[in-house]
């Protein structure tokens, strides 16, 4: 923050343009629209009653979290209710199921997807709600995400999600947070333009009728030359917006779900949704473009955020290596001995970071404010892990790839593939952009 | 809204606004300091934009026909000088007394430093003549180290634009009145990012430096300040290697000799400080070459390094000679005094006897 406001002063006087001054410009002014969206903000009030099937696809999952996961949702009364089954046999989750008394089926053939159209194939109901395998619901999770459906414009909802026992470790507490930021900032500012562009895939509820119409294209439609299978939900979410529909989200329906609570576990699952969500963004622009907007930008903030991050830790670096003083600072009255100085100059900008994180993330820490002690932590993992991820996942987007965090799941096709080349090139081209700005 | 929502959100309102006001007074204080020197209104009327208007009208054309008798006598020196600055520089008596004495010989250049703050006087130079020394004037184009690093107020955009043009006037016709030649280093170690007339600071930009050289050169030149002998004195390039010196360089027609600043800090030769900084500048210059500052590190190789300097501008065949800079660290990085150690001071004396130095300077 204080970087960010010398290096301001030094442009508005010196006219040279800071990367990071750029970046930092970028996130408070997305912050504010944000903001100012989101205050407009109401989820549904009135209950609206439908059928509604709830399909669970399972590959496995430890038995006592999925017999929580099913208690929960069978205690609701949903219509019908239907576990499918994909890839191996997993007797014992057969077992439970016969025991809680909820249909399941199998099929044999691998992936989220192919089990996701077994499951409305087996269903009947007017709402379709899929349910990841490891996520709890809340008493009134049903019947918070159906009242928006009582709006006919209404073609996909999503839950409010949090992490289950975020206080384990850092990761999981750094995942809560994300979580939250999300709930509180981006969900119901796109929400109020009825525009969630990707309703996360833990609970989601669509217009059956929707599905049916995807699901030839949601099995094989290519995109830069790949079948990408990750990133279903966002998938979903996107020809819902083009079948006319509006996605919107629906903060009273609270969902548990589980975080990685590896390093490696996580990075993977960041890597995985860095390359579909980018993917899809992609996919999605020239809709987006024409239809929404606003919806564009916050998406292409994404992408260009961690290249323009990335370009401006690098060219800090440079900077460092090639012993040139960081000169913004000297606008500030430092004491002389380079000691105190730099005491001085760590100590004002670790205090203003702080206040501008606990503004920026208000409606988390208000509520959370012991999470402030772990934010050194969230912010090198979200810099020197989470935007090269996401710059990685740009560049290999159109390379084939699985789940990364399940066994046994859909392990990706093996083909060559030309088109592979498009995302590098962008990528090169952010890159270089970023790096011509900076000199 | 039920109440327990009603009270989360005051929560979340209370600590919004609390945090939000502390970042925005934090914010505004940050940008007040970092914009405070920002370019004062400076009432100048523009009439005292005009040079021609300051200056007295009748002597100018004069001094410009023919030189005063002295600077061509002094710019291709057949004997290197031994000079230096020290704190008090030029007055202080007793110290240059003492130095005097530790090297066995007087100098014959004395440095000292005016900043843009200040009028020109011209006792310091009379004492530097006095003591059989030219006077060698660093004129600093800032207010001083305690305004900082970047100093906009004197940014060489003004200097160029004739924000600066009275007080130039002023100083170039004190100097001219002095009658006899003095050696203007003229905004130093401009190849280094630290002082505000660097082109990476103070809003300067790329071309400004040259600009503003030449613009106060032509000052100069247009009241008959011609005694001036003119130093363009970089850093050697250690510090600062990205830093082209060609684009710096305000041409053969405004520059008498070029200045180089080095200090050994690891180096055991002068030829390894100098050497890779002279070579450059003799792409693009045959000036002769003044070293404006230098000394060496307290430590194992200062006595002889302090030996082969004397060896080394005696080598040059273009050498005016050297300043010692003879500083102790509450005047600078590191003590370079000569006369600390006594293996220091005996290789100065050494070199002062060994070497056939220019002699004292007269009126």
């Amino acid at each position: 923050m204080l970087a960010f406001l010398l290096e301001l002063t030094s442009w508005a006087r010196t006219g040279h343009v800071y990367l990071f001054a750029l970046f930092m410009l970028m996130i408070w002014l997305l912050w504010a629209i944000r903001i100012s969206l989101a205050r407009h903000y109401r989820p549904y009030q009135a209950n609206w009653s439908t059928t509604a099937s709830v399909i669970i696809p399972v590959v496995d999952e430890p038995l006592d979290l999925f017999r929580t996961v099913l208690d929960r949702i069978v205690a609701q009364r949903p219509t019908e209710t239907v576990v499918v089954i994909n890839g191996p046999r997993n007797e014992d989750i057969e077992a439970l199921c016969d025991e809680l008394g909820v249909r399941w089926v199998w099929t044999e053939v691998p992936g989220k997807r192919n089990a996701i159209r077994t499951g409305l194939e087996h269903t009947s109901g007017e709402v379709a709600v899929l349910v990841d395998s490891d996520t709890v619901w809340t008493g009134s999770t049903l019947r918070e995400l159906l009242k928006p459906f009582s709006d006919p414009q209404v073609g996909g909802v999503t839950t409010r999600q949090r992490i289950l026992d975020p206080g384990r470790s850092v990761l999981t507490r750094w995942a809560d947070w994300l979580e939250n930021i999300r709930n509180e900032y981006s969900m119901p500012a796109m929400s109020v333009l009825g525009t969630v562009g990707c309703l996360p895939g833990r609970t989601i509820a669509f217009r059956r009728s929707i599905l049916l119409g995807c699901m030839d294209k949601f099995l094989s439609e290519r995109f830069l030359g790949v079948f990408l299978e990750v990133s279903d939900d966002r998938t979903l979410t996107n020809y819902t917006l083009k079948a006319g529909y509006q996605t919107v989200y629906q903060s009273t329906a609270l969902v548990y779900t589980d975080a990685p609570v590896k390093l490696a576990t996580l990075l993977r699952q960041q890597y995985r949704w860095a390359r579909g969500s980018q993917y899809n963004t992609l996919r999605m622009l020239p809709w987006m473009l024409r239809n929404a907007p606003v919806l564009a930008l916050f998406y292409t903030a994404d992408i260009v955020a961690p290249f323009v991050l990335v370009s401006a830790v690098a060219s800090w670096v440079v900077a460092l290596a090639a012993g040139s003083k960081a000169a913004i600072y000297d606008q500030l009255p430092l004491p002389d001995q380079p000691a105190r100085a730099l005491a001085v100059v760590l100590a004002l900008s670790l205090t203003m970071t702080l206040f501008s994180l606990a503004v920026r993330f208000g409606h988390h820490f208000a509520y959370r404010p012991g999470d402030l002690l772990y934010l050194p932590a969230f912010m090198v993992i979200n810099t020197a892990m989470l935007m090269p991820v996401r710059v990685a996942g740009f560049f290999r987007m159109a390379h084939n790839s699985g789940w990364g965090t399940r066994a046994n799941a859909f392990a990706g096709e093996r083909a060559r593939n030309p088109l592979v080349a498009i995302p590098y090139l962008l990528g090169v081209c952010l890159l270089a952009v970023s790096v011509l700005i900076s000199v | 809204m039920s109440r327990h929502s009603a009270r989360t959100r005051r929560t979340r309102r209370v600590w919004t606004i609390g945090n939000g006001l502390v970042l925005a007074v934090a914010s505004v204080w940050v940008l007040t300091i970092a914009f405070d020197s920002a370019p004062a209104a400076h009432p100048v009327s523009s009439a005292d934009l005009l040079v021609r208007d300051l200056v007295p009208s009748e002597p100018a054309p004069a001094p410009a026909v023919s030189p005063p008798p002295g600077k061509a006598d002094y710019l291709r020196p057949a004997r290197p000088r031994f000079g230096v600055s020290y704190p008090e520089a030029p007055f202080g008596p007793a110290s240059l007394a003492a130095i005097s004495a530790n090297a066995g010989a007087a100098p014959t250049l004395i440095e000292y430093f005016v900043k843009w703050t200040e009028e020109f006087r011209p006792a310091p130079a009379l004492a530097c003549y006095r003591a059989g020394a030219l006077p060698v004037v660093a004129w600093e184009p800032w207010a001083g180290e305690q305004d900082g690093g970047s100093q906009p107020k004197f940014a060489l955009r003004r200097i160029i634009g004739g924000d600066f043009d009275p007080y130039i006037t002023r100083v170039a016709l004190g100097m001219r009145d002095t009658g006899s030649p003095i050696v203007l280093r003229f905004a130093h170690e401009m190849n280094g990012k630290w002082y505000p007339w660097s082109e990476a600071r103070s809003g300067n930009a790329a071309g400004e430096y040259v600009r503003a050289w030449r613009h106060v050169h032509d000052i100069f030149t247009a009241v008959g300040a011609v005694n001036v002998i003119w130093v363009w004195s970089p850093n050697i390039i250690r510090p600062a290697p990205s830093v082209q010196l060609g684009p710096l360089y305000p041409g053969d027609g405004y520059v008498d000799w070029v200045g180089l600043v080095g200090y050994a800090v690891k180096e055991r030769t002068p030829a390894e400080v100098f050497g890779p900084t002279l070579k450059i500048l003799r792409r693009f210059t045959a000036k002769p070459l003044l070293i404006t500052e230098t000394g060496a590190q307290p430590g194992p190789y200062q006595a002889g390094w302090t030996r082969d300097l004397f060896r080394w501008i005696a080598a040059q065949k273009d050498a005016v000679g050297f300043i010692w800079f003879e500083f102790d660290r509450a005047g600078a990085t590191a003590d370079w005094r000569f006369g600390r150690s006594p293996a220091t001071l005996a290789a100065f004396r050494a070199g002062v006897a060994a070497t056939a130095l220019a002699p004292p300077v007269r009126r």
